[in-house]
């Protein structure tokens, strides 16, 4: 005796937005969000120097070792990392004394330099990297569990979107069907046309996003292979690793190469500006390795690696995954974090993101106000659903104002700016509960597009990098920060106009 | 409202494809790929990749399968017998 078809996946299809709506709607937001990752920090780092267009990475990898060579002449490891494709201008070191070997995070000094090599005293930040973190291992939670847990929501995502193709009767009719003004139609017609036009985006950013810790996930198979415990998983985290190994005989210290005609050697092979990072093992020794690693250009998630030895001979390499399974896994992973992706592609896997994110809050909507309806008669459930969902954009918007307004001096500003996401979001949904349905909607719909369109305003007032600054030089990473933030406060003002009309309609 | 007969079969349904189709998914695929002759960690990473898609199918047929005890021996039977063959070899 089997329930009809339809109906079970149905039921399925709403349990798992019910179990997993409100996670997945955060994933995706802070995921899209994650696309800008490395713009952001620019933008919360406005003590960083303007955009220079005419230094060259050849001559920024150059400021960087002189750098280091003052700096820690004794350290056992160095880093020199360039982003060329994404920050142009970007020049930072990090160094490690004491044993090479270490896994201390703390022993890793690091900081900003301008091109000529000189440390930029710049506010302490998660930047844009917190959204990235976040995203796949949320906060305040033990990494372990909320990485799980973003796991089997990921999962969920997959099941839910197939569901909703079964579940669907009149799917290309109705994917031209978008009628406002109808109330509860009008949420399902949204949340149909957002999930179908973004289909084939969630099936690979849901796959591709459980391969990350898929040995995690499905730990049976790796210990069917590799057998149990903790050191077989690092065992195959070890085989999965492309670092090239090299052993070695120490090099002779009169025929020593230095740094700069390393590089020049690299731009001879990969031709210039290719360079992400070079790695300094024991600098100044005989036994000194130069690991220089390739800029992405293309879905491979690993990138070449060159290793030198002190004479500037290459004695080890990494020239792209070694078997098609590894090559499969590597498009896979980089097709997800798309590193590779151009600004015009980039935006295209922010707005598909964002567009999930709305599906899911449409399909919560709906669902909630069934519930309403159905079972919580004397709780305010759907306010609950509102303060949460519209709570969250309203929540990074003061991440960034907190930014600019908590003091550069505070002792862990930067918790303190990861702090306001989530007082933010107590506070709107503290909101949205004293409130009905539809003035809660209202409100903090009124409130995301004050909070985003404001910023550029703030920004004004706080630093020198607003858009009577940036536009002129142009400089365009910062400039576009603060335009696509006017821009999304007018989307809400929008949505707020049309929320409201819609309502007027319905009652009248 | 659904009937209470119908629910428990829902439910039944649910917990028996993501249980036992993690089960099933992820012995399966470990079976099936050790036999590629490709490196160790190469097996492990093709497994791993086709055990995300097995276990999505493996919850569809926890709905499919035409009566509750199929949908559970469908998914307990191949577990046990993957099982076994890897156990042998």
């Amino acid at each position: 005796m089997r329930p009809p078809i339809r109906q079970s996946m149905a039921w399925l299809h709403a349990w798992i937005g019910a179990v997993a709506g409100w996670i997945l709607y955060f994933i995706f937001i802070t995921g899209a969000a994650t696309c800008f990752s490395v713009e952001i920090d620019r933008w919360m780092q406005p003590e960083r120097p303007l955009v220079s267009q005419n230094v060259s990475q050849a001559q920024l990898l150059e400021a960087g070792f002189r750098r280091l060579g003052e700096r820690a002449p004794n350290a056992r490891i160095w880093v020199v990392s360039v982003s060329s494709n994404r920050d142009p201008s970007r020049l930072q070191v990090l160094w490690r004394e004491g044993e090479a070997s270490g896994n201390s995070r703390s022993l890793t000094k690091t900081e900003l330099l301008d091109a000529g090599g000189n440390p930029i005293a710049y506010r302490k930040t998660y930047g844009g990297q917190l959204l990235y973190r976040m995203h796949y291992q949320l906060h305040y939670i033990p990494v372990v569990e909320a990485r799980w847990i973003v796991g089997v929501c990921t999962f969920l995502l997959l099941i839910g979107a197939i569901t909703g193709v079964i579940i669907h009767r009149r799917i290309f009719r109705d994917f031209f069907t978008l009628r406002f003004g109808k109330g509860r139609r009008t949420w399902i017609d949204v949340h149909n046309v957002l999930a179908v036009f973004t289909l084939p985006f969630q099936l690979m950013i849901a796959y591709s996003g459980l391969l990350f810790f898929a040995y995690i996930y499905l730990f049976p198979i790796v210990t069917i292979a590799y057998g149990s415990g903790d050191s077989s998983v690092r065992q195959f985290l070890n085989d999965l690793s492309t670092r090239p190994v090299v052993a070695g005989p120490a090099v002779d210290a009169a025929v020593r190469v230095s740094l700069p005609q390393i590089v020049a050697e690299t731009n001879r092979l990969w031709g210039a500006g290719q360079v992400r990072y070079v790695e300094i093992t024991d600098p100044g020794r005989p036994s000194e390795r130069v690991a220089v690693s390739r800029q992405r250009d293309g879905p491979f998630r690993a990138s070449e690696i060159l290793v030198f030895d002190a004479v500037g001979s290459v004695m080890g390499r990494y020239d792209g995954p070694s078997s098609t399974p590894r090559l499969i896994n590597d498009i896979v992973l980089g097709l997800h974090e798309a590193q590779f992706a151009n600004p015009p592609l980039r935006w295209m896997y922010f707005i598909s993101g964002v567009s999930v994110a709305f599906s899911i809050a449409a399909g919560l909507f709906i669902f909630f106000g069934k519930l309403q309806s159905i079972s919580f008669r004397s709780f305010p459930i759907q306010q609950l659903n509102i303060g949460i969902v519209a709570g969250l954009p309203i929540s990074i918007a003061i991440y960034f104002w907190s930014n600019r307004i908590i003091p550069i001096d505070l002792e862990q500003r930067q918790a303190w700016e990861a702090n306001s996401i989530f007082v933010t979001w107590m506070l709107t949904l503290t909101f949205a509960l004293m409130r009905s349905a539809d003035k809660a909607m209202q409100n903090l719909l009124w409130a995301a597009s004050v909070a985003f369109g404001l910023l550029p305003v703030i920004n004004a007032l706080t630093t020198q990098r607003h858009l009577g600054i940036t536009l002129l030089r142009p400089d365009w990473t910062l400039a576009g920060f603060d335009l696509t933030m006017l821009a999304i406060g007018a989307a809400f003002a929008f949505a707020a106009v049309v929320t409201a009309r819609s309502e007027a309609q319905e009652a009248g | 409202m659904r009937s209470s007969n119908a629910r428990v079969q829902l439910y039944f349904r649910a917990f028996v494809g993501f249980i036992g189709g993690y089960g099933c998914a992820t012995v399966a695929s470990a079976l099936l790929t050790m036999f590629f002759p490709v490196e160790r960690v190469d097996s492990v990473l093709s497994a791993l990749m086709i055990a995300v898609a097995l276990y999505v199918l493996c919850v569809f047929w926890a709905f499919i399968a035409t009566s509750a005890v199929w949908a559970w021996l469908g998914l307990l039977l191949p577990t046990c017998a993957a099982a076994a063959l890897l156990f042998l070899f």
